[in-house]
């Protein structure tokens, strides 16, 4: 299921997005391999900040294909986007701040969760070279595993005698 | 209509914000200013709402520092557009009760009038942050609630 496109795609003080970021939102927004190949510059660099060991959707990507890889095919494993609220946008010639809340609903269990992200995007000629997020990650986290969080209990490693007889 | 935002201003109320000091805090403040950070305020006492030059200046003089000393920002990126400013940051500061250094990413939106702040909107790797806090890994999968006592009686 793709996200329901808004296709104003005008910020919270009814400033439509100039068409070289619709157009990159458009394509990240649907998921299409082809659309964002067509906005992704083939050096792009791609960070979600979060806690990559308990989704893997977190952290750093290189390259076009590795970020396709993870809009297109892993992000979707775990989340339908059904819509992006842009509260503010920000720019700065090629260098754009975006303000605004994601909701999706998780496809294992069909929660619906909504946070508020901050994305940070530079493009190069047209084409995304560089994307960060910033996101209240311990609420998300929270809405994702559908219970509150206790920070007392610690991440297990793995015991040492699993790997005894390699 | 507002004259533009300059980044010699955003830089200079990142840096009084980043020093904590009221008295050089205060002056970039409108009186109606509107701070919110998001966080889980349980566990970072300083996330949350606050309205008005008083609770932000009581916020930046008590708040923060009953948690973290020391905080420093590293600024990593900035948008400038109109009156707003998008900033990026890397902070770091000590825990209080541990001594911990703390490391974490943020984000602030901020919105200046007549080159005061009315409005601050501030996200943060939340998760990093509470883990860096406890000292620990957190097992998110872990239920809370699979902890509570189960021997209650029925009255």
């Amino acid at each position: 299921m793709n996200a329901t496109l808004d296709h104003n795609f005008a910020d919270a003080t009814g400033r439509v997005l100039p068409p070289w970021l619709a157009t990159y939102y458009r394509a990240y927004l649907s998921r299409d391999a082809k659309a964002l190949a067509a906005v992704l510059h083939e050096d792009v660099e791609w960070c979600i900040r979060g806690p990559v060991d308990q989704f893997d959707f977190y952290g750093v990507r290189r390259g076009r294909e590795a970020v396709i890889e993870l809009v297109a095919r892993i992000i979707p494993c775990y989340l339908h986007l059904t819509a992006f609220t842009f509260d503010a946008v920000l720019i700065e010639g090629e260098h754009a701040a975006v303000y605004g809340r994601l909701r999706a609903r998780q496809r294992d269990t069909g929660r619906l969760i909504c946070f508020r992200v901050a994305q940070n995007l530079r493009f190069r000629g047209g084409k995304l070279i560089s994307f960060s997020v910033i996101s209240d990650t311990f609420d998300a986290v929270e809405q994702m595993v559908g219970h509150p969080i206790d920070v007392t209990r610690e991440m297990q490693s793995v015991p040492e005698d699993m790997f005894s007889e390699l | 209509m507002d004259e533009p935002l300059s980044r010699s201003t955003v830089e200079a109320f990142y840096a009084a914000y980043a020093s904590r000091d009221p008295i050089r805090v205060a002056p970039f403040l409108a009186d109606d200013v509107e701070w919110h950070l998001a966080g889980p305020v349980d566990l970072i006492p300083f996330c949350g709402y606050r309205r008005g030059r008083e609770a932000v200046i009581d916020y930046l003089a008590r708040g923060v520092p009953s948690v973290f000393a020391g905080m420093r920002f590293e600024l990593d990126d900035l948008v400038i557009e109109g009156s707003r400013a998008g900033l990026f940051s890397k902070v770091s500061a000590v825990q209080n009760t541990s001594g911990r250094v703390i490391h974490y990413r943020c984000a602030h939106f901020i919105t200046f009038r007549a080159g005061k702040v009315v409005s601050l909107q501030g996200l943060s790797d939340t998760f990093d942050m509470v883990e860096q806090v406890v000292g620990h890994r957190i097992d998110a999968y872990h239920d809370a609630q699979s902890t509570m006592p189960t021997d209650l009686v029925t009255v």
